[in-house]
């Protein structure tokens, strides 16, 4: 059998959501919620946004995570850097959500904050030639579900974890 | 223009004169001449189109006026282009010659001026030479080049009239006896009338004329053996608005010893009372209505009649009618006698319907010319003139001329006494008699839901509301909808096919969408404040476009009543002629600047010419303004919080040399600017600067996304108080704004053309639909050609085209590199929506005007 690389399960970039980096969270909501992406005519969501700056080099890229972080009114959230806990902690008591900005106001007006507020940083890539096993090594060790794919020094695709598993199928099942 | 000039005189102060600097200010001043014509040109062209959907009157002068003007303003435009451009722009020259030729070739008398044939042979005709030759002439010849049977014969043209004419000198004679005429008095008519009916009758026929005239009856006798021959009028300009139906003569039977005569006495058939009123009154040009005369050859004729392809009083019907008599047609067209009338089923051609009259007469050549009455026998006077078999032909040849002409025709037809089919005529059916016009229904109990308005297209229609605004919400019109809209949007056209009625809340007859919807004849009314308030969803109403006032409910005898107006200037060959004229000067093929056929070479129509000039005049003026932007002391530049560095030149204002000029974002010289700069300033430059500690790893990760063309360097405006034209760059999509903002309507204009981006194809062509989408909602007519949108919103009121101005400006930031976002069409469709919100332009919201 002949060796799977990276350009052969990759997602091409064309088909892959991307947004610049002063796009606001909200516009990153959209555009997750209305992406598809379809490999081998099956359809699956993409779990991230990648993040591009206005020469579209390739920033970083936003997850559902970042998102929802993002979201997050201030008084919730813990700054471990500066070691202050958190005003209120919905874990001590549940009930506090409940009082909390029950009709998602707060959310709307955090959702204008711009990405870049929340995205993370690419550190992990593959080059378009590299086989499965790399690829595999390199999501296991580096615990990343998504790898930029590069050639000749550019992005021109995304592996997921999901596409890699598909290939992995095809050799075990 | 005058800071260019004090630039020059303080350049030739310092070092002397400046060779780039005396280019610039003879490009500014071209610049400015050609985009001056090219309004014109437009505003022309646009005239020439609404004249030609046939809500309003026009004669052979407006349309003369306007092709010698439009001639004038391209052939101006041409020159500055070579001027400017040199032998570059020479083919530019060729094209418009050549475009030009064809124009004068279509107008009538140009055949004349340039000496056309005398004669022409029925099998050298056909509908395109109605100008030398008239339209009956050009009809038989056209039938016969489509393999129909029609008699032999040659039009003696409207070159020889001319001829006739001018060898007699009787144009000034004739001038001098109807400019001093007042047609009002029937006296001074009929008086003018045996004048010029003598004064042809009494000059002699010029010997060429009169030799090619015999040679050609010879060469006729040669071929078909007959010694007598019908001549028939054939006027230009017969069958247009101005309908002189009737009022020429055709004279049967000629010989050769008499058809000179009988030539002489048609022409002079031309100059009778009212015919002298109808032109006098409508201001046709003398020149313009030139006689043609046919010589065919005599149909001795069995049976003769005619066929309406369609029932003229109930053109909805499937019906064919068909009239006829026994022997010459005279009797029948004359009203002599009571023809057999025939209706038969326009697809089976099964007769439904016979009435047979008694025809105790007919008519038939005579032994030594001119024609005859005779008895019809005994036997055959109650007797059906037609068969089953004649009548099935003569369905199925209805049929096919109706869908040659595209329109119900009228056609003359004979059977000779071998039984042979002849046609003798044909043309458009005038499916409204004005006997006919039906009454208009008491309405006085039914209840009104709203009155007022401008008629767009006049008649009635009915049907159930839908409101609609923007492309998008067109899909759900069905058939026999009345379709109601807050302003009127160039996407309407696509359902226009099936809308029974058009309410748009602001509007007038000029926006183009008027055009289109008199072009499919949709009863319009325009101008109703409040229409989406007063015409509930899914009601069923009928909208009187005439009487400017809806009702609850459907009235059909309303929506019939109305009907007979729809027709009125029907397929005229006035308006045939514009159609055709326009053909050649509207139709834009050039669009994309960037397509390798942007070249003078590809110039279809002047049009193409105008777009193409005014393209590169643009790109002309901005390669100057970038020039002249990067010399420090030269220009003004644009001190603004957004980080778009802006040369702008201001045209109105002497320069001072030796230092810029500095703008702020709120002292820009120029209104259109300031309200487009406004609304960039709205929507604010995205300062969200990426954190650097986080994203230090990213940096050389750049996409293989093959990045565009990049259009200037950086942006330049050229303005004026109530102009301006401005090229902006911002990320990797090129944006032009031209507009004209003032207290006159008809002057003010926005242009917008988009281009390009950084982002993969799809994802920019995407952008281009977003913004096409956007700007339909705001009235825009546009043309989209890939990755490029080019458009132009016309006729504004101050207030509108305020309004429009500052959320083109709005857009050019929030579209700013979205095409990196538009992986999608599900979420381009959320942008539209998102931006519309923003930008005030939801369905269902009245704009404000």
């Amino acid at each position: 059998m002949e060796n799977v690389h990276a350009g052969d399960i990759m997602v091409p970039l064309d088909m892959y959501p991307h947004i610049p980096y002063w796009f606001s969270i909200r516009q990153a909501i959209a555009e997750m919620e209305s992406a598809e992406i379809e490999t081998n005519g099956r359809k699956s969501i993409p779990r991230v946004v990648l993040v591009f700056d206005e020469t579209y080099r390739l920033m970083g890229f936003i997850r559902r995570r970042d998102i929802l972080h993002g979201l997050l009114p201030g008084y919730l959230l813990e700054d471990s850097d500066k070691e202050i806990r958190k005003t209120y902690d919905i874990h001590v008591d549940p009930h506090l959500s409940e009082i909390f900005d029950t009709q998602g106001e707060d959310m709307r007006e955090l959702s204008n904050k711009p990405i870049s507020s929340v995205m993370q940083p690419i550190v992990h890539s593959v080059q378009c030639g590299d086989t499965l096993l790399k690829i595999v090594q390199e999501i296991v060790v580096q615990n990343v579900y998504m790898l930029p794919v590069m050639e000749n020094g550019k992005i021109v695709g995304v592996i997921r974890s999901l596409d890699v598993l598909h290939a992995v199928a095809k050799l075990v099942l | 223009m005058n800071w260019i000039h004090s630039l020059l005189r303080e350049n030739k102060d310092d070092d002397g004169p400046s060779e780039d600097l005396q280019d610039l200010r003879d490009r500014f001043d071209s610049f400015r001449e050609l985009v001056e014509k090219n309004n014109e040109v437009l505003s022309l062209i646009g005239d020439m189109e609404e004249k030609a959907q046939g809500e309003y009157l026009f004669d052979i002068a407006y349309i003369r006026g306007c092709v010698s003007r439009l001639q004038d303003g391209v052939s101006t435009i041409v020159r500055l282009m070579i001027e400017q451009g040199g032998e570059e722009y020479e083919t530019l020259r060729i094209r418009f010659t050549s475009i030009t030729g064809q124009i004068n070739n279509l107008l009538p008398g140009s055949d004349n001026q340039q000496g056309g044939p005398l004669i022409l042979n029925f099998e050298r005709i056909n509908r395109v030479n109605s100008q030398s030759v008239g339209g009956k002439n050009a009809q038989l010849g056209e039938m016969r080049s489509m393999g129909l049977s029609v008699p032999e014969g040659f039009a003696i043209t409207a070159s020889a009239f001319r001829l006739f004419l001018d060898e007699n000198q009787l144009n000034k004679r004739i001038q001098d006896t109807l400019s001093s005429l007042d047609i009002r008095n029937q006296n001074d008519l009929v008086a003018a009338s045996e004048t010029l009916r003598s004064l042809i009758l009494s000059s002699p026929i010029p010997q060429v004329l009169s030799d090619s005239i015999l040679a050609a009856f010879d060469e006729l006798r040669q071929r078909t053996g007959d010694e007598f021959i019908a001549l028939r009028s054939s006027a230009v300009g017969e069958d247009t608005l101005y309908s002189f139906a009737g009022q020429y003569i055709s004279l049967l039977n000629v010989s050769r010893d008499s058809i000179l005569d009988n030539y002489r006495e048609i022409l002079a058939s031309k100059y009778s009372p009212r015919a002298i009123y109808y032109f006098l009154s409508h201001s046709l040009e003398e020149a313009g209505l030139l006689m043609s005369v046919g010589c065919i050859q005599l149909v001795n004729a069995s049976v003769a009649g005619v066929i309406y392809s369609c029932d003229p009083l109930d053109s909805e019907s499937d019906n064919i009618l068909v009239n006829a008599v026994y022997g010459l047609g005279p009797y029948l067209v004359g009203g002599v006698l009571t023809p057999d009338v025939y209706k038969m089923h326009s697809a089976s051609y099964e007769v439904t319907e016979r009435l047979i009259h008694d025809k105790s007469v007919m008519l038939c050549p005579g032994d030594n010319g001119g024609t005859v009455e005779r008895p019809v026998p005994e036997d055959l006077r109650r007797q059906p003139c037609l068969n089953d078999t004649q009548l099935a032909e003569l369905g199925a040849l209805a049929s096919q001329l109706e869908e040659h002409y595209e329109s119900p025709q009228d056609i003359e037809f004979a059977y000779d006494q071998d039984g042979r089919l002849f046609l003798l005529q044909s043309r458009p059916l005038r499916t409204v008699s004005t006997q006919t016009t039906l009454e208009l229904p008491d309405m006085s109990d039914v209840t009104q839901l709203a009155n007022g308005g401008v008629t767009v297209c006049p008649g009635a229609g009915s049907g159930r509301v839908i409101h609609v605004s923007g492309r998008d919400s067109l899909q759900d019109v069905e058939h026999g909808d009345v379709i109601v809209a807050a302003n009127p949007f160039p996407s309407i056209v696509r359902v226009l096919d099936r809308v029974s009625a058009v309410v748009t809340e602001v509007g007038s007859c000029a926006s183009h969408m008027a055009a289109l919807v008199r072009e499919n004849r949709i009863p319009t009314l325009a101008g109703l404040s409040q229409a989406r308030i007063k015409l509930a969803k899914g009601e069923m109403v009928t909208i009187d476009a005439t009487g400017r006032c809806i009702y609850q409910g459907e009235h059909p005898k309303l929506v019939q009543a109305r009907r007979p107006e729809f027709d009125i200037f029907q397929d005229t060959a006035i308006f045939d002629l514009l159609r055709r004229l326009l053909k050649l000067i509207s139709p834009l093929h050039l669009m994309n600047p960037d397509d390798p056929d942007f070249r003078p070479e590809k110039c279809m129509t002047l049009h193409d010419i105008t777009r193409f000039a005014h393209q590169r005049g643009i790109e002309e003026v901005f390669e100057h303004a970038h020039r002249i932007g990067k010399r420090k002391e030269h220009g003004g530049l644009l001190q603004t919080t957004l980080p778009i560095p802006v040369h702008l030149l201001n045209l109105d204002e002497p320069e001072k040399p030796g230092r810029k000029r500095v703008y702020t974002d709120t002292t820009l010289p120029s209104e259109p600017m300031q309200i487009f700069w406004n609304g960039m300033l709205e929507e604010k430059w995205p300062f969200a600067h990426p954190d650097p500690m986080r994203l230090e790893v990213a940096r050389d990760m750049e996409a293989g996304i093959p990045v565009q063309q990049q259009f200037t360097e950086s942006s330049f405006a050229v303005v004026r108080k109530e102009y301006m034209l401005a090229s902006l760059r911002l990320g990797y999509h090129f944006t032009s704004v031209e507009a004209e903002l003032g207290d006159d309507p008809d002057r003010n204009f926005i242009r917008v053309q988009y281009k390009g981006g950084g982002a993969a194809d799809k994802r920019r062509r995407r952008r281009i639909f977003l913004l096409e989408a956007l700007l339909d909602r705001m009235g825009f007519e546009h043309i989209v050609k890939s990755d490029f949108i080019d458009c132009r919103a016309s006729f504004l009121p101050r207030e509108q085209a305020e309004a429009n101005l500052r959320r083109v400006g709005r857009l050019v930031i929030l579209t700013k590199q979205l095409d990196m976002a538009l992986s999608n069409e599900r979420i381009t469709r959320w942008y539209i929506e998102d931006f519309a919100r923003k930008l005030e332009l939801e369905y269902n919201r009245v704009l404000p005007l």
